[in-house]
């Protein structure tokens, strides 16, 4: 109490974290907001036990601290301070993995909503060993206003993002204010896209290469700056697992996203995206491989993962489903050489689903090379 | 237009629709890789067994055309589905005209294809229009107002539909040759949706809205008459659209009676 006294007294008040953002392929970040402008410092220490301090003198109110000299996949303890006073607990924070590991696992959550929900995702996920979880995106309702963040989001997720990043795709819902900026102003993302911003992005972990969408905020058409950089990201990357993601579904027995089918889906498969995640639909589904807009044989696996606490919408299964289910749930996806498994988990913590995708050879092709994943396992 | 009384009424109409992007609900322009195709033929055939009434049957074939990014072209081609109508002039004087339109369309079973046919929406619609009469005693100038709306109930595999339309023509006969009278006429509209359904697609479960604008020309021989028949070539553009496709409209139909008449 006194101590709490004492912050409030100095204008020191944590306000939200720490939590951990994602600059860029090696750089992960560690992030608070105090109440009033006030300086800032992590202490930290490596795996090895050598320690480390960031200082910096400037007066502000969200606090961002790069940490870019990582060694990859260790795990760093960290204790961040404003005006010397300890902001939060002390905690862990993974370091990327680099292009030679190729073992890591992930999260994928979509559509969090406020209540037990959310929270009892982020346990597990803390439970999983993932090293960082993409969103889907809606991570607010019902407009995404900033002032709500907490409450739904950092909040409910604070066990799993003291330790990890969450790297969301911007929803219908999380654009209906001011075109998604509380969003890209409350997380810290990569910004290599063609705008500069965070609408959306691309980053490396391992042996797999992640692209974050945007089909809410800006043009995906064709010709497009997105649509260009996809293209560039894709041929130009030469991790074995390529990943998409981002809110709605082009292939949903919820309801698919046509535009998106008819425009994105070919060049997912042209350049060799092994999964695409998605949210919208409240329901978690997979698709079988779909090449061609038909199946089976070899193609992009579509999973919709939008159970994160949003109430369940009800569904008509289609011809392309290979799974589908109305559950709150996360997926975690474990990639090691040459295999992908993806599995479906409820807020327990019980697998439902799973996947397993997995490609002749375990090295990295030459860029553009596709490699056509083959499924061996549903349950 | 309903027929004279005792005789039939053929309408065939062929549409080509070219959008060349879908515009989302936040106005950003979708396009696509290449233009698509979007080709539906509609023979509507109504008969009139008393005057100021007439029944009729709808049937459209679509054929569209969808060039693929990276990829080749899909294409697809059918009978999207097909309805039944009855037609009612409850105001038919020497200067205007006047009809409503009660149809139920049944359509195809909605599928898992990329480029589909059909929506899969069984509806039902009500049109009314109010235009100027063909009678010698009608006046100099031509138009027209046209206002439908449409609703589909809910099935286990789409989702309820309502949408409301309304467009207005203005005009007047330009010029006479062959025998027929050649008249143009400004179009201009507007429609509202609770979804993106268009040319069979369910493009987006949204509230979908556009404005257009464009121009008619109508080609009419014996007008006024019994034996009336005619033609008319209809451009139009989407305006404004949010969460809808854009692109040009080409329209052309030819509608006439045939049947032994029993005088009107």
């Amino acid at each position: 109490m006194l101590f709490c006294a004492a912050m409030l007294a100095r204008g020191a008040g944590l306000v939200r974290g720490p939590v951990i953002g994602r600059i860029d392929d090696s750089t992960a970040a560690v992030v608070w907001w105090t109440d009033e402008a006030c300086d800032t410092r992590l202490d930290g220490m490596s795996p090895g036990g050598k320690p480390f301090s960031v200082r910096r003198p400037e007066r502000v109110t969200k606090h961002v601290v790069p940490l870019p000299d990582l060694a990859p996949g260790g795990r760093y303890r960290y204790q961040a301070y404003s005006d010397d006073f300890p902001m939060g607990e002390a905690s862990t924070v993974a370091a990327p993995r680099g292009a030679g590991d190729a073992s890591f696992r992930f999260g994928v959550i979509g559509d969090t909503a406020t209540g037990h929900i959310p929270a009892e995702i982020a346990d597990r996920l803390v439970e999983s060993g993932a090293d960082f979880v993409i969103h889907t995106g809606d991570v607010v309702y019902p407009d995404g206003a900033d002032e709500l963040y907490d409450q739904e989001f950092f909040r409910p997720m604070a066990r799993w993002l003291a330790g990890g990043p969450v790297l969301p795709a911007l929803g219908n819902h999380d654009v209906h204010t001011d075109r998604g900026a509380p969003l890209l102003s409350n997380f810290v993302l990569p910004k290599n896209s063609a705008t500069g911003d965070s609408r959306f992005y691309s980053f490396r972990q391992g042996n797999a290469l992640f692209v974050c969408l945007d089909v809410e905020s800006s043009p995906f058409g064709y010709g497009s700056p997105q649509y260009r950089w996809l293209v560039e990201t894709l041929a130009g990357s030469d991790s074995e697992w390529k990943v998409v993601y981002f809110h709605e579904a082009p292939y949903s027995s919820g309801g698919a996203n046509s535009v998106i089918r008819l425009i994105l889906s070919p060049l997912f498969e042209r350049y060799g995206v092994d999964v695409a995640f998605c949210g919208h639909e409240h329901l978690y589904e997979r698709t079988f491989p779909i090449r061609d807009f038909g199946f089976p044989g070899p193609g992009v696996v579509y999973i919709t993962e939008g159970g994160g606490g949003a109430d369940l919408d009800s569904f008509q299964k289609k011809s392309y489903s290979a799974f589908a289910a109305s559950r709150h749930g996360y997926v975690i996806g474990e990639v090691a050489p040459g295999r992908l498994l993806l599995t479906a988990h409820d807020t327990g913590g019980s697998a439902f689903d799973s996947v397993l995708l997995t490609k002749a050879g375990a090295a990295p092709g030459p860029a553009g090379a596709v490699r056509r994943p083959r499924t061996v396992g549903r349950p | 237009m309903l027929p004279p009384a005792g005789r039939f009424l053929l309408r065939l109409e062929a549409g080509w629709y070219r959008p060349s992007a879908f515009v989302d609900s936040e106005g950003v322009s979708q396009d696509f890789s290449g233009s698509p195709d979007f080709v539906l033929g509609t023979l509507r055939l109504s008969y009139s067994p008393v005057r100021r009434l007439a029944a009729g049957i709808e049937l459209p074939y679509r054929y569209s055309r969808l060039p693929v990014p990276e990829g080749s072209v899909l294409t697809a081609s059918g009978i999207p589905g097909a309805g039944i109508y009855l037609d009612w002039a409850p105001v038919r004087s020497s200067k205007l005209d006047s009809a409503l339109r009660l149809e139920y369309f049944h359509s195809r079973s909605v599928s898992d294809e990329a480029l589909t046919l059909s929506d899969g929406a069984d509806r039902y619609s009500l049109d009314a229009s109010l235009f100027t009469a063909e009678t010698p005693q009608g006046p100099r100038w031509r138009g027209g107002a046209h206002s439908g709306v449409r609703y589909a109930p809910s099935t286990r595999q789409t989702s309820s539909l309502a949408d409301w339309e309304i467009d207005l023509r203005w005009g007047c006969a330009i010029a006479r040759a062959g025998g027929a009278e050649i008249a143009a006429l400004a179009l201009g509209g507007y429609a509202i949706s609770s979804a993106a359904r268009q040319e069979g697609l369910a493009l987006h479960d949204l509230k979908s809205r556009r404005a257009l604008a464009g121009f008619v020309l109508e080609a009419d021989r014996d007008r006024g008459t019994p034996s009336s028949r005619g033609i008319a070539l209809i451009v139009e553009r989407d305006l404004g659209a949010r969460n809808s496709l854009s692109g040009w409209r080409l329209t052309m139909t030819w509608t006439g009676p045939f049947g032994k008449s029993a005088g009107r």
